[in-house]
């Protein structure tokens, strides 16, 4: 070590060398902290190499042996050593004794530190012994303080970085400290590891109102003795220990919770990666700043005593999310990958992906769905309330395309559109229906999802909150409630709504490209949309008029219009059924709680105040939310629309959702906005985490199965169901006495048989024949209901007048089949189909059929002109001709046009989105 | 059109939370329960015992008889009612099957059949009942001296039936195996023999709980040659009970359905009228036996009113004679009286209300005869019945009256009351 330090130090010239230039120059005063096992005489020669004369003194932290060296001295803490620096220095270097600053390392730090006015500078750290690999070049952190500097591992330095910059936070190892500043901030954290200490130190810089910056052009090459193995928790700690010092207690209100739940989830995901320590790291963080409290709480104080800026300042220099979540994130995804990746190309990708919050968003939701479908994929689609199977697809078609209706006593009333968009999925499914239906329900989370994403995408959203939203879209206020209920096809409604919204709305990036192929798409989703739920295509038209009274220019009316256009499918249905959308008394009757309400309020809001760029997001979004809502409650309207406003109020979440999510920007009103969305977010993801996204648990079918498995003849009797509770009865119910009640296909009910065409004599005799059992007057039900081909009356839930009746009854036999229903045969039950000579006839198709015999055959089905051959009116039900063998019915002409015109087009349209991708 | 979208959001929002819900749809109104036109009669049918059952309806009409035991019909034939609206069926007609139960489907609501069963020196007769319920009560049981002493529990439907038996004698309450969850078929009549399983009681009370399902009971009892057959009732806090004339014992049979102290009170309605708590006291240990002998050996009527409600049971027992039969709970200004007039005997029917009554006793048959007496308040009028058998009597009336008759063969004797006809 030389002995002539305090010569060269005390220089009296400016670096020019001109005696008149000195007051000028900053002087700088040195303090050396000890890194175990480093040479402090070396760093000190490598600080008397600096080409910088205005050093006042060198301080060496802690008992070095530098007693014989001139110009050095000894203190026992940085902290002490700051103190006594004199008023006459300028700045203090704080520089670790493993670090080998090049010679122009302080004076290009004290050179852009003076340049750009900020109380704090660092070097830019090079990893000794190496080919200038990249160490540090200061770093932004997220809100939990993990820094994210963005270099790659082994990165070399090719001045990539050079530029001077303002950051989160600065390693210790060589800072630049206004004296003042440093004197108010007390020094490093010693109970801390290094990186910790500075991220401490550089916030509380911040805080006091100093700029923080990074200065590439002073080199520093690093050691890395103070890095000590196994000190990762107690880093973890120290970040934590640094955000309990910076942060307000406002933002530590909700930083805290949020650093735990990712905390733990990043442990759990570790776990996957079978790494134990980040759980070991993650509890024994929380454990030891829980013991260190009180020095934290004196360091807190400390540090609020010269305060000058608020924790937006902090935020400014943060980037979003969580670096851990997307480092383990990226990590999962590249090993899944590497499985078929073996050069690592997509891995590498996957890590530069899970960058973007979108994608960290789309995985989190994606893993969402596939928790909350699990049960589909273990015991298949639940069967009941209004989720039932499909039929095979060349009858569900067949009936789609102006078939017989089935449902309760049958009807010419033209099915349920689902019907058809059952058939066509089950027929592309090659004609699987149950696989077809399983792979679709699962497919309506994964569609939810992605299609919210695709939507708020297009409509210019890029955060998080644009596909977790999706969620919101399956369970959010209105949808919980269907499902909840047992409404499959507010799933598939929910699903495919946000694709098309999306479809009327064309990003400016894409203006240009093939307008008949987004008229493809706008009326191909119109046209599923139409099938599931007719009146769910209103949202797209007034989404669109939404956006243009807003001053929006992406929403197309000629898409609206093709979307609209596909609402053909449901034509018949609706012309037909005009109850399904007029029928107040047809409704379920949900009421949506102003939980719900409050929530969205809480959210749209201060998307308003806030003045966002998205404001015209969140207006359609608070529209659709809050209207669905406001329109439910009123009560008009039949179950179509009830459906239709909670799906719309749903995705109206969704939206919401979606924008205030997006970005998190640190302003109350944007806060309050993320903190209402999470927990619509969360209350969504409670609703489908019993994995069948919300559907009730069971089968109805199986637990009916008695009346084809008992028949005698092989034709299965009709279910007469009943309850008083209409949540029980299977499908669409009507009211009873005291009862709801709906007549079950015996052989199995299927997606056609839902909803329950208009009454009919025949319906209108049962109900008369039901209010007579109801009163206990008739002595042989079983009689009154044999002509309907009711072989079984099945109860459930508490017992009813039904139930007091049939206790006093001679024909009616109750049978112990099930545990929980309560089931009765009627062993007088006409067959479905019977010939003159009691010869029963079987279904076939859509019909029956028989062996050909003189005279006719008597069908239990409502009356209508079109059975063939020759159907004539028996009372209530259908007499056929035996001759032929067969009985079927002609469905009305306009109906069988409607299906086949809206299939034919919903064909042009996939030529036409074929055709616009092959031509883009 | 910056600030109209948050305005209609927050107009929206507030009015979703300032909104009530809709109601929800609710089922239809459940309609007034409606009795089937239908009663259910204990028959026995074997060498030394018929059982007839008569009809008595105010309309002329078909029906059906239905036997039933053993989980099935036994047989069923429908019958037609004449042009007095009665008729008199012989179950030997249609079953020669020893004791099970009968059916009746009635042409009218307002109608009523009665079980008359006859031996060789025996005699009961009861009305049969039409509507089952959750407790009744079978008081006036005895199984002392070698009496014998069932209860027939009746289940004509297409559902299993459950029972619980509970009975009070002079010991208090009873406990027997026997008695919990009895089982009653579908369309069986299970026939429980209290004698077998309380031998040596003086006196019985039966309760009745139908736990799940319908059944109907009766109790059957034989003392020396004669039998009684009468049926259960539902307590109730007051009931009325004329008394014809009889040369043996006239007794009421106070039933409780526990063995707590129940306060009741007798109200006479002698030949000097009417005289309120002419008897006094307490039943205890299920039943309480009024010996009305001393009182007058002519016709009379009680009231009884008790601080809980009971059943009341009037027993007449003689040498070699025993008949049973339950007092009636209302009054009413007209009565079937299926049975009565088929038998030799004697009808007595009180005026309960204030004024007096004028009253016509229609004696059913193919040639009716018809008689109109005036009852004055609280007078007990005897009507001796005419030589020609009838299938039953019909009373009807101005003013509230109950009846109750007894018929007499040799030495055996039967009592029953009737049916009231509700005011339309």
């Amino acid at each position: 070590m030389t002995d002539s330090m305090t010569e060269d130090l005390h220089s009296e010239t400016g670096p020019d060398g001109d005696p008149a230039n000195a007051v000028l120059a900053p002087s700088i005063r040195v303090v050396v902290t000890p890194v175990e096992g480093a040479d402090v005489a070396a760093a000190l020669a490598s600080i008397k190499r600096q080409a910088y004369d205005h050093l006042t003194d060198v301080v060496v932290v802690g008992d070095g042996d530098v007693d014989d060296l001139e110009g050095v001295s000894v203190a026992a803490t940085v902290e002490e050593a700051i103190s006594d620096t004199e008023s006459s220095v300028d700045y203090v270097w704080i520089i670790h004794a493993d670090a080998r600053p090049r010679p122009d390392a302080l004076g290009a730090l004290v050179s852009e530190v003076e340049r750009h006015e900020a109380g704090l500078g660092a070097s830019k750290l090079l990893k000794a012994g190496t080919s200038d690999a990249l160490e540090s070049i200061g770093s932004a952190t997220d809100v939990f303080g993990e820094p994210y500097s963005g270099l790659d591992s082994g990165e070399v330095d090719l001045q990539q970085y050079d530029v001077v910059r303002e950051v989160a936070y600065v390693d210790p190892v060589s800072m630049l400290v206004r004296r003042d500043l440093a004197r108010g901030l007390g020094g490093l954290d010693t109970s801390v590891p290094p990186g910790a200490a500075g991220l401490d130190f550089s916030q509380r810089a911040r805080l006091a109102g100093s700029a923080v910056i990074i200065v590439p052009s002073s080199e520093v090459y690093h050691q890395a003795k103070c890095v000590r193995p196994g000190q990762g928790w107690k880093e973890r700690a120290g970040r934590l220990r640094a955000m309990l010092v910076a942060y307000r207690p406002m933002t530590l209100a909700w930083v805290l919770p949020v650093a735990f739940l990712v905390g733990l989830l990043d442990s759990i995901l570790n776990l996957l990666l079978l790494r134990w320590r980040p759980l070991a790291s993650y509890l024994a963080t929380w454990v030891w700043n829980i013991f260190r409290l009180p020095s934290t709480f004196s360091r807190r104080r400390r540090a609020n005593s010269i305060r000058s800026v608020g924790d937006e300042e902090l935020f400014r220099f943060q980037t979003a999310g969580s670096v851990r979540l997307r480092d383990v994130g990226g990590e999962i995804a590249g090993r899944l990958l590497s499985m078929f990746d073996d050069d690592q190309a997509l891995s590498q990708s996957a890590r530069r992906v899970f960058r973007s919050p979108g994608i960290v968003g789309a995985v989190l939701a994606v893993l969402i769905v596939l928790l909350a479908t699990r049960g589909f994929l273990f015991s298949g689609v639940p069967n009941g309330n209004f989720s039932f199977p499909f039929e095979p697809p060349s009858i569900s078609l067949r009936r789609f395309l102006g078939g017989w209706n089935e449902a309760g006593l049958g009807s010419p009333v033209p099915v349920h559109p689902i019907t058809g968009f059952s058939g066509l999925v089950a027929f592309l499914w090659f004609g699987a229906e149950g696989a077809a239906r399983t792979l679709l329900t699962v497919g309506f989370g994964f569609s939810a999802v992605v299609g919210m994403g695709r939507l708020l995408g297009r409509l210019g959203l890029r955060g998080p909150g644009r596909y977790l939203s999706g969620i919101v879209a399956l369970a959010g206020p209105g949808t919980a409630l269907l499902t909840g209920a047992g409404w499959w096809s507010s799933l598939a409604a929910a699903a495919v709504l946000p694709w098309a919204l999306r479809s009327v709305f064309i990003h400016p990036a894409e203006q240009g490209r093939s307008r008949l192929g987004y008229i493809g798409w706008a009326f191909a989703l119109g046209w599923i949309a139409a099938a599931i739920s007719p009146l769910i295509l209103l949202a797209p038209v007034l989404g669109a008029l939404i956006w243009s009274a807003q001053g929006g220019r992406r929403s197309k009316v000629e898409l609206a219009i093709a979307s609209g256009l596909g609402g053909l499918v449901a034509i018949s249905f609706l012309s037909g059924d005009t109850g399904w959308l007029t029928d107040a008394t047809r409704r379920t009757g949900f009421d949506p709680g102003i939980v719900w309400a409050g929530l969205l309020l809480v959210t749209a809001l201060p998307l308003f105040l806030d003045g966002s760029r998205h404001r015209r997001i969140a207006g359609i979004g608070g529209i659709f939310a809050l209207g669905g809502l406001f329109l439910t409650q009123l009560g008009l309207g039949g179950p179509g629309v009830e459906e239709a406003l909670l799906v719309i109020a749903s995705v109206g979440a969704a939206i919401l959702v979606g924008v205030a999510l997006d970005k998190f920007e640190r302003r109350v009103v944007t806060i309050i906005a993320a903190i209402g969305a999470l927990a619509i977010l969360l209350g969504s993801i409670g609703v489908i985490m019993d994995g069948r996204l919300g559907l009730p648990a069971g089968d109805v079918n199986e637990d009916l199965a008695f009346a084809a498995s008992l028949t005698e003849d092989g034709q299965a009797r009709r279910v007469l169901f009943i309850s008083g509770e209409r949540e029980r009865v299977p499908g669409e119910s009507r009211p009873g006495p005291g009862i709801w009640y709906r007549v079950l296909d015996g052989e199995g009910s299927t997606t056609d048989e839902i909803w329950l065409p208009p009454q009919r004599p025949g319906d209108r005799l049962l109900a008369d024949a039901i209010v007579d059992i109801s009163s206990g007057g008739l002595l042989r039900p079983g009689t009154a209901l044999a002509e309907f081909g009711i072989g079984w009356v099945v109860s459930s839930g508490p017992e009813t007048p039904i139930d007091e009746a049939l206790n006093s009854q001679l024909d009616i036999v109750p049978l112990p089949l099930d545990s929980e229903l309560r089931v009765y045969e009627n062993p007088a039950a006409s067959p479905l189909a019977v010939s003159d000579e009691g010869v029963v006839w079987t279904r076939s198709g859509l019909g029956f059929e028989g062996e050909p015999a003189e005279g006719s055959v008597l069908i239990a089905s409502n009356f209508t002109t079109s059975w063939e051959p020759d159907g004539v009116n028996d009372d209530w039900s259908i007499e056929v001709g035996a001759g032929t063998g067969r009985a079927f019915f002609d469905g009305h002409p306009v109906n069988v046009a409607l299906g086949y015109i809206s299939m034919i087009l919903l064909v042009l349209a996939a030529g036409l989105i074929g055709w616009g991708r092959a031509k883009r | 059109m910056k600030w109209i979208t948050p305005f209609v959001v927050l107009l929206l929002g507030v009015a979703v939370i300032l909104i009530p819900p809709p109601d929800r749809p609710e089922p239809g109104i459940v309609p007034g329960s409606v009795e089937p036109p239908v009663a259910i009669c204990p028959t026995i049918q074997d060498a030394s015992r018929s059982t007839n059952v008569p009809i008595v309806s105010n309309i002329a009409g078909m029906g059906q008889l239905t036997a039933f035991g053993g989980g099935e019909s036994v047989a069923s034939g429908p019958y037609e009612t004449g042009s007095s609206g009665s008729t008199t069926l012989a179950i030997s007609d249609f079953a020669a099957v020893g004791r099970i139960a009968a059916l009746l489907e009635f042409p009218g609501p307002d109608s009523s059949a009665a079980s008359i069963t006859t031996g060789a020196s025996s005699l009961s007769a009861e009305v049969c009942s039409r509507i089952p319920d959750r407790q009744v009560v079978l008081g006036a049981g005895s199984t002392i001296g070698g009496a014998r002493f069932e209860v027939q529990l009746m289940n004509p439907y297409a559902s299993e039936a459950v029972t619980e038996i509970i009975a009070f004698s002079e010991s208090g309450r009873e406990a027997a195996d026997a008695f919990s969850s009895i089982i009653v078929p579908p369309r069986s009549s299970v026939i429980v023999d209290v004698a077998n399983v309380l031998p040596g009681r003086e006196f019985l009370t039966v309760v009745v709980e139908t736990e799940r399902g319908n059944v109907v009971a009766s109790a059957h009892a034989t003392v020396g040659t004669d039998e009684a057959v009468w049926r259960a009732v539902s307590p109730e806090p007051s009931w009325y009970l004329p008394l014809p004339v009889f040369t043996g014992a006239r007794e009421l049979v106070i039933a409780t359905t526990s063995g707590a102290d129940v306060a009741y009170q007798v109200d006479v309605y002698g030949p000097e009228g009417l005289e309120e708590a002419a008897i006094e006291g307490s039943v205890g240990n299920g039943s309480e036996v009024v010996d009305l002998t001393g009182l007058t050996a002519g016709a009379l009527g009680v009231r009884v009113v008790a601080e809980a409600p009971v059943a009341v049971f009037a027993r007449y027992s003689s040498e070699g004679g025993l008949g049973i039969g339950a007092a009636s709970a209302t009054a009413a200004p007209r009565w079937l009286l299926p049975g009565a007039g088929g038998i030799t005997g004697r009808l007595a029917v009180m005026n309960v209300g204030l004024e007096a009554a004028e009253m016509t006793v229609i004696e059913l048959r193919e040639t009716s005869r018809s008689r109109v007496f005036t009852i004055q308040p609280n007078q007990v009028v005897e009507v001796e019945f005419d030589d020609v058998a009838s299938d039953g009597v019909s009373i009807i009336s101005d003013g509230e009256l109950v009846p109750f008759w007894m018929g007499q063969q040799a030495a055996a004797v039967a009592v029953s009351g009737g049916l009231p006809i509700a005011d339309e």
